[in-house]
C-alpha cells in the first residue's frame, strides 16, 4: 500500500490533527472512564466513616498494663494508623483535666455539685485535637493560630485553644498548667474557638459545645507509666475518613489486630443509611445520575469526534480523488482504491490506538476504559470506513481526471 | 473481427432516488444513446463534436473505466460487461494507455516515478522498470527532466510525461481525450506528431477526441458526435 503512505506523507499535519483529535477524545473517556468507576466505588454507603475503638476490659486490661511488650506494640499501631495513607484517621475523645493553675472562668469548671466530695473540683473539658480534627468538624479559630505540626510533648509549653467562654478571663499567651491523667502540661493559651461552636460526635453520637472547652494538640505520651499507658488506650477511640469501602477497612484493621496481636481493636460502621438515611438516598441518586450524565458525555464526544474525523477525511478525499484517479488510470482496480482509503484510515486509528494504550497504562487505567476506547476506535473505524466508500462512490472518480459529460 | 466493436452501447447518468419516503427525481444525462461502433487493429481514429456530446464517455468505455448500462462491448474478441473489477483494471494495465487534457500526473512524486506507475503495479523488478522508463524518457526527449516534479514541467513537457506513461507499457491501444487541449499550438502540433509516428511505426490503435479540426485531420479517419450518438 505504497499510495497509503504517500497519502500519510503528502497530508502529515491533517494527519497529525486526525491522530490528536482520536487521542484526545480517548484520554477524555478514560477520565471520564475514572470518574465514572469513582462515582460507583463512592456510592454510599459502601465508603465514608468508620469509627474505631478500643475497649480492653477485665483481665486482658490487667494483662496490659503489666506487659511492657504489649506498651509498645499499642504505640505501634497507634503510630500505623495515624500515617496508613488509606485513610485519615481522627483520634476524637474527650476527657476532663484539672487545671492546676490559670484564670477559668466559674462556668467552664465541670459541675463539682454533680459528686459528693468534689471529686470534680477543678476539672475542666478538654478535647484531644489534630488539625484533619479541626478540619473535619468545621472548627473556627477566632483568634490567634493553629498549633500545626505539634506533636512533641515534651516541648513546653503546650500550646492550647480555648472555647469562647475563656475570652472573659484569658488572653492569648496566658500560661495554664494542666494535669491530664496525673502528668502536668504546663500550656499557653494559643487561640480561641469562635463563640457557640459545637461538633457533632461520632463516638459519643451527641453535639459537644466547645465554648467551654480546652483543645489539647493531639499528642500521647511514651512513657511506659500506669497513666500514660490509660492515656494512649484512650486514643484509639476516633473515627477513620476514608474513600475505601467498609469491607476494605475492616479487612485492613483485622491485619493490623493479627500485626500487632490487639483483639480488642474493633471497627465500627457509623452506618449512615439509618442516621443520614435522606441524605444517603439523595446522595445514591445524585451518584447515579452523575454516572448516567458522564456516560452520555462520553458518547456525545464520540459521535462529535466521528464528526470532525469524517470532516477532515473528506477534505484529504476531496484533495486526493485526482490522484486515486490517476491510480486507476493506471491499472488499479475501484477495490483497491477504496482499499488505499480504508487502509488510509484504519493506519491512523491503529496509531491513535497505540498512543492510547500507552496512556492508559502510565495512568493504570482500569478494563473497562480500555473496553470503552476499542469501542470508540471501532465506531470510528465504522463510521469513517463507511463515509469514505460512500463518498469515494458518489463522486465518480474519473470525472475528477477527465472532466463530466 | 475488428478490434473494439461496440453495440448499442448506453450509458446515462443521474438516477432516480428515494429519499425519505419521498421520490425525487434527480436529472438523467444519457452520455452514450445506442453507440454503435467499429474500429481495427492499427487504425488512428478521431472523435469530435461539441462539449458534453460524449466524447469522453465513450473513451471512458472503450478505456474499461466505466460500464456501460446497456448493448454489448468487445476488445480484441473480449466480452468486456462480463469482466469483474479486477480483471478490467489488469487489462488496463496492460493493454489501454491514456493520455488526458490536464495531463493527469501524480504532483508529489518525480517524472520518473510517474511514468513507471503502471509497471509499479505489474510487480516486475526495480532494475528493469528504471531501464524502460530510462528509454521511454529519451525517445520522448526528457531525459533530462525525469528528476523533476511535475509542476516544475512546462505543458508541452507534461504532456510528453504522460505519454511516456502511457506508452511505457506498450499498450496496443492509446486513448487521448483533448490531448492538445491545455498546449499552445506549436506544442499541440509536436504531440499530434509523436502520436501519427506511434501509430505508424507500431501499428497503436489510437482514438483521439478532439475539437480542434486541424488535430482531427491527423487521423485516419473521423468520427462526429452529438447527444450521444455518432452521427458520422
Amino acid at each position: 500500500m505504497l499510495e497509503c503512505l504517500r497519502m500519510v506523507k503528502k497530508y502529515i499535519l491533517t494527519c497529525i490533527s486526525m491522530v490528536i483529535t482520536v487521542v484526545l477524545v480517548g484520554c477524555l473517556i478514560i477520565l471520564l472512564d475514572e470518574k465514572i468507576q469513582e462515582h460507583n466505588k463512592k456510592g454510599y454507603p459502601q465508603s465514608g466513616k468508620y469509627q474505631i475503638t478500643v475497649d480492653i476490659f477485665g483481665p486482658d486490661y490487667s494483662a496490659y498494663l503489666r506487659n511492657g511488650k504489649a506498651f509498645d506494640d499499642y504505640c505501634d499501631l497507634y503510630e500505623e494508623l495515624n500515617t496508613d495513607f488509606r485513610w485519615k484517621y481522627v483520634s476524637e475523645d474527650e476527657l476532663y483535666a484539672k487545671v492546676e493553675s490559670g484564670d477559668v472562668p466559674q462556668e467552664c469548671f465541670r459541675e463539682a455539685e454533680e459528686r459528693s466530695g468534689g471529686m470534680y473540683d477543678g476539672y475542666v473539658k478538654v478535647i484531644l485535637a489534630t488539625e484533619d480534627f479541626v478540619k473535619e468538624h468545621g472548627i473556627v479559630i477566632d483568634k490567634g493560630q493553629l498549633f500545626s505540626g505539634y506533636t512533641e510533648y515534651e516541648i513546653s509549653p503546650c500550646p492550647v485553644w480555648l472555647g469562647g467562654l475563656y475570652e472573659n478571663t484569658c488572653e492569648i499567651n496566658d500560661l495554664l498548667s494542666i494535669d491530664i491523667d496525673g502528668i502536668v502540661y504546663p500550656c499557653y493559651v494559643a487561640g480561641f474557638i469562635s463563640q457557640e461552636s459545637c461538633y457533632y460526635s461520632e463516638t459519643e453520637n451527641r453535639m459537644i459545645s466547645c465554648d467551654n472547652a480546652v483543645f489539647v494538640p493531639h499528642f500521647y505520651n511514651m512513657e511506659n507509666n500506669r497513666e500514660c499507658r490509660d492515656f494512649l488506650e484512650r486514643y484509639f477511640n476516633g473515627i477513620i475518613y476514608s474513600d475505601l469501602s467498609y469491607e476494605e477497612v475492616n479487612n485492613a484493621i483485622d491485619n493490623l489486630q493479627s500485626k500487632y496481636n490487639i483483639s480488642s481493636l474493633t471497627l465500627i460502621d457509623t452506618d449512615p443509611t439509618k442516621r443520614f438515611d435522606e441524605w444517603s438516598s439523595r446522595h445514591s441518586k445524585m451518584s447515579g445520575q452523575i454516572v448516567r450524565s458522564l456516560e452520555r458525555i462520553t458518547w456525545a464526544i464520540v459521535i462529535g469526534a466521528a464528526g470532525v474525523l469524517g470532516m477532515l477525511l473528506t477534505t484529504v478525499m476531496r484533495r486526493e480523488m485526482y490522484n486515486l484517479g490517476i491510480y486507476m488510470l493506471c491499472g488499479r482496480s475501484y477495490k483497491y482504491i477504496v482499499g488505499i482509503i480504508l487502509s488510509f484510515v484504519t493506519l491512523l486509528l491503529l496509531v491513535s490506538d497505540f498512543v492510547l494504550i500507552g496512556i492508559c497504562q502510565v495512568s493504570e487505567a482500569g478494563v473497562s476504559a480500555y473496553v470503552k476506547i476499542h469501542a470508540m476506535l471501532i465506531i470510528l473505524w465504522t463510521l469513517s470506513s463507511l463515509g469514505s466508500t460512500i463518498v469515494t462512490q458518489k463522486n465518480d472518480i474519473m470525472s475528477f481526471v477527465g472532466g463530466k459529460e | 473481427m475488428s478490434y473494439i466493436e461496440l453495440e448499442n452501447v448506453k450509458v446515462e447518468f443521474g438516477q432516480e432516488r428515494t429519499f425519505i419516503s419521498k421520490r425525487r427525481k434527480v436529472a438523467k444525462v444519457v452520455a452514450l444513446n445506442d453507440t454503435s461502433l467499429k474500429i481495427n487493429e492499427g487504425e488512428f481514429v478521431a472523435i469530435m463534436g461539441k462539449s458534453g456530446c460524449g466524447k469522453t464517455t465513450l473513451l471512458n468505455v472503450v478505456g474499461t473505466l466505466l460500464k456501460p448500462q446497456g448493448g454489448a462491448f468487445l476488445l480484441d474478441g473480449r466480452n468486456i460487461t462480463d469482466m469483474n473489477d479486477c480483471e478490467l483494471a489488469k487489462l488496463r494495465n496492460h493493454e489501454v494507455g491514456f493520455i488526458v487534457q490536464h495531463f493527469a500526473l501524480v504532483d508529489d512524486i518525480t517524472v520518473e516515478k510517474n511514468v513507471a506507475l503502471p509497471l509499479t503495479y505489474r510487480h516486475i523488478p526495480k532494475k528493469e522498470i528504471d531501464k524502460k522508463v530510462a528509454e521511454i524518457l529519451k525517445r520522448l526527449s526528457i531525459s533530462d527532466k525525469s528528476k523533476r516534479y511535475p509542476y516544475e514541467l512546462s505543458g508541452g513537457q507534461k504532456q510528453r510525461v504522460a505519454i511516456a506513461r502511457a506508452l511505457i507499457t506498450e499498450p496496443k491501444l492509446l486513448l487521448a481525450d483533448e490531448p492538445t487541449g491545455a498546449l499552445d499550438e506549436e506544442t499541440g502540433n509536436e504531440i499530434v506528431d509523436i502520436l501519427k509516428e506511434l501509430n505508424a511505426k507500431n501499428r497503436m490503435t489510437i482514438i483521439m477526441a478532439t475539437h480542434d479540426k486541424e488535430i482531427a485531420l491527423a487521423a485516419n479517419y473521423i468520427i462526429h458526435m452529438k447527444d450521444g450518438k455518432i452521427v458520422s
